[in-house]
């Protein structure tokens, strides 16, 4: 990999509970992460496991506790004042309900050409040019450049959501759940108008989603997140045919499918529990179906190859296990 | 099929005025559950599958005219615009369930006490508590604390059971799910729909599963009805309706759908639910089809048996080739 668009550093952002101090803190622990330009990876993982606050770190909506979020060069982190709001334009993040970016007293034309402005991203003249090809990008009727945001549709106001994301040319975009609100079939139109912007523009895109089947569809590759740390990563084929950590295996047999696999991987035990998980331990031991004696130890990230890592002390065997025939099969068929 | 249905609406119209125009926003609709099943209602968001079941226990918004149809339960039967009668419903066999739980649940009461409450409306106020500490326990909050917190104090999965302990305090034999897990993660969801698929088994009830969600269905609905636009565009047992979709609106539905087995390219569907000329009686589906014909818009296609199962387009007529 040439040097990535975005590289994390063990970025530690951690909210205590003031009405549960005996809890562990939530949030993200010493998360490190690297996306190469023109690369869609996946973050997938339950709510509350700390998705967001990674995002929000990385844009720069939230100040990290320590750690670094390096984009082109800079560390992020370390600027501030006017050199972190111009830096502001290298990151850009799209929410799952557009209608909290959008401004409702704004026409799309003037919300993105604030953004081409506000960056000095191209000389006035040319600003009506480029609100077209950014609408031609992300599939929008040029006609729809004068709508106020209650005159367009869901899919359309998130089309909106990134075209101005793009407007400054950063590069990197995080999209958190972008295609959560919306129906199957407008959201089948964002996901491809995403895969044809990785193809045509190269902008670095982390996308954030619960969705796994999303994730496999946009992703090249995939981390998964339990609890504020990474429990498993790698290229997304490898993932998805041969998850080599509990979590990552409950979690993808859980999402419903239009053929029930009968893949039956076993779940995991009740609801993430922030109180359960006691630090230095393995954070998924409380409910882990495999949880045994070693799990009091947290255990290393295992290297299965070609960058696939998941952190259990089993994986090794799970990957083998999950790479064996059968149980592709299963899980394909 | 001997079994009589349990719940059944029959051609249920509901119009109202949109853009300055008169429209018939659920046309013809109808719906039969059995005893123990769990039926699947599916459509994009504006196609009518809230409004219709609202309707169906008498809580159509007062804007709405219902023009046509009657809805029968447990042997009773009611004109679908006597609001009054159908909501009386819901105090003899059936719930409700939605999507946000912890927006339906009252803030200023404790779970335990908004179970109590609505378990008041039937038994003795001293065997209350009793039960509604059983209800918890059926409904997997195991948290002996869970029944003293408060709303805001509890995960949204917790508030979806606590919302569901509720929904099956008054024992109902239908339970009319709205949507019930969109907001969770897939693992809640799945535990949830377990638990009512093992109630459906046990207790004998019967579930109306609304949902945009293909996949849920296909995991656990008997049959489903596919509604476009207000009206049914296909219907019948699951298997039959999945082993060979025919309606163009069907496979567009399927095929938009991420597969987390074996990804595919994603076939988005055109246009909108409600686009499309509505001065004339036509197929509602024929501004987004792909195989639209001008007898498309000669009239409205009627539902017809095919395979199996029962589709509205006319690729499927008798005389079609
Ligand atoms: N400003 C905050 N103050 C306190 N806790 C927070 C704050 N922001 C997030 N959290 C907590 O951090 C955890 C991770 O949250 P989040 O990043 O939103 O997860 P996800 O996006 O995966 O659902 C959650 O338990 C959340 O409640
Ligand atoms: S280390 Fe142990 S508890 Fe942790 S995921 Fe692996 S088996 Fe489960
Ligand atoms: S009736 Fe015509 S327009 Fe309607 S779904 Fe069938 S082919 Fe398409
Ligand atoms: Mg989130």
């Amino acid at each position: 990999m040439n040097s990535p668009a975005l590289s994390v550093r063990n970025l530690l952002r951690l909210f205590r509970n003031a009405a549960e101090p005996e809890a562990m803190p939530v949030g993200v622990r010493n998360v490190s992460l690297e996306i190469a330009t023109g690369e869609v990876v996946g973050l997938i993982g339950e709510s509350g496991c700390g998705k967001t606050t990674l995002g929000r770190c990385i844009v720069g909506l939230e100040r990290p506790d320590s750690g670094e979020v390096v984009v082109g060069g800079t560390d992020f982190t370390a600027l501030s004042g006017r050199d972190r709001r111009a830096f502001r334009r290298n990151v850009q993040v799209v929410f799952q309900k557009p209608e909290t970016s959008l401004n409702p007293r704004m026409t799309v034309a003037r919300f993105v050409g604030e953004a081409l402005a506000n960056f000095d991203v191209v000389p006035r003249g040319a600003r009506r040019a480029r609100l077209e090809m950014l609408a031609g990008l992300v599939g929008l009727n040029a006609d729809a450049l004068e709508r106020y945001p209650h005159q367009l549709s869901g899919g359309e106001r998130q089309r909106v959501a990134i075209m101005r994301a793009l407007a400054s040319e950063p590069q990197v975009i995080v999209l958190d759940e972008p295609t959560s609100a919306l129906d199957v079939s407008v959201q089948a139109q964002v996901l491809r108008t995403l895969k044809a912007l990785q193809a045509e523009v190269g902008t670095a895109m982390l996308f954030i989603s619960h969705d796994v089947a999303v994730v496999r569809y946009v992703a090249s590759r995939v981390l998964v997140m339990y609890l504020g740390v990474i429990v498993e990563e790698g290229p997304a084929d490898a993932v998805f045919t041969a998850p080599s950590h509990p979590y990552t295996r409950a979690l993808l047999a859980a999402a419903p499918r239009l053929k029930p696999s009968g893949d039956e991987a076993p779940p995991m035990h009740g609801e993430l529990d922030l109180r359960a998980a006691r630090s230095g331990e393995c954070p998924v031991r409380p409910r882990c179906p495999l949880a045994h004696d070693r799990c009091r130890e947290a255990p290393p990230m295992a290297d299965l190859g070609d960058g696939h890592r998941a952190a259990c002390w089993l994986a090794d065997d799970l990957n083998k296990q999950s790479s064996e025939p059968t149980y592709r099969e299963k899980t394909a068929s | 099929m001997s079994d009589p249905a349990l719940f059944e609406m029959r051609d249920l119209t509901i119009e109202t005025v949109r853009d300055g125009h008169r429209r018939r926003i659920v046309e013809g609709m109808s719906l039969s559950v059995r005893h123990g099943e769990i039926y699947g209602l599916v459509g994009e968001s504006g196609s009518g599958k809230s409004i219709s079941m609202m309707a169906s226990v008498g809580l159509a918004a007062a804007s709405l005219d219902i023009t046509a149809g009657d809805v029968s339960f447990a042997g009773r039967r009611f004109a679908a615009s006597d609001r009054r009668g159908l909501r009386s419903n819901l105090s003899h066999g059936v719930s409700l369930l939605f999507q946000n739980a912890k927006g339906a649940l009252s803030p200023f009461l404790t779970t335990g006490a908004q179970v109590e409450r609505v378990l008041a409306g039937r038994l003795p106020k001293s065997t209350c508590r009793r039960e509604a500490i059983e209800l918890f326990r059926v409904c997997g909050l195991n948290h002996a604390d869970l029944a003293d917190k408060y709303p805001h104090q509890i995960s949204g999965g917790q508030a979806q059971r606590v919302a569901m302990a509720c929904a099956l305090a008054t024992e109902p034999r239908l339970l009319i799910a709205d949507e019930p897990t969109t907001a969770l993660d897939v693992t809640t969801e799945r535990e949830l729909l377990r638990f009512l698929t093992r109630l459906c088994r046990e207790r004998d009830l019967a579930i109306v599963l609304i949902a945009h969600n293909l996949s849920l269905v296909a995991e656990y609905c008997s049959g489903l009805t596919i509604l476009h636009a207000g009206q049914i565009v296909e219907r019948g047992p699951l298997a039959s309706v999945f082993a060979e979709p025919l309606h163009p609106y069907t496979r567009g539905l399927i095929a938009a759908v991420p597969d987390v087995d074996a990804p595919h390219e994603l076939e988005p569907l055109a246009g909108s639910v409600w686009g499309g000329r509505s001065d004339i009686e036509r197929c509602r589906f024929s501004h987004r089809c792909p195989f639209a014909q001008p007898d498309c818009e000669a009239g409205v296609p009627a539902l017809l048996p095919r395979a199996g199962h029962e589709v509205r387009c006319i690729l499927y007529r008798e005389d079609a080739t």
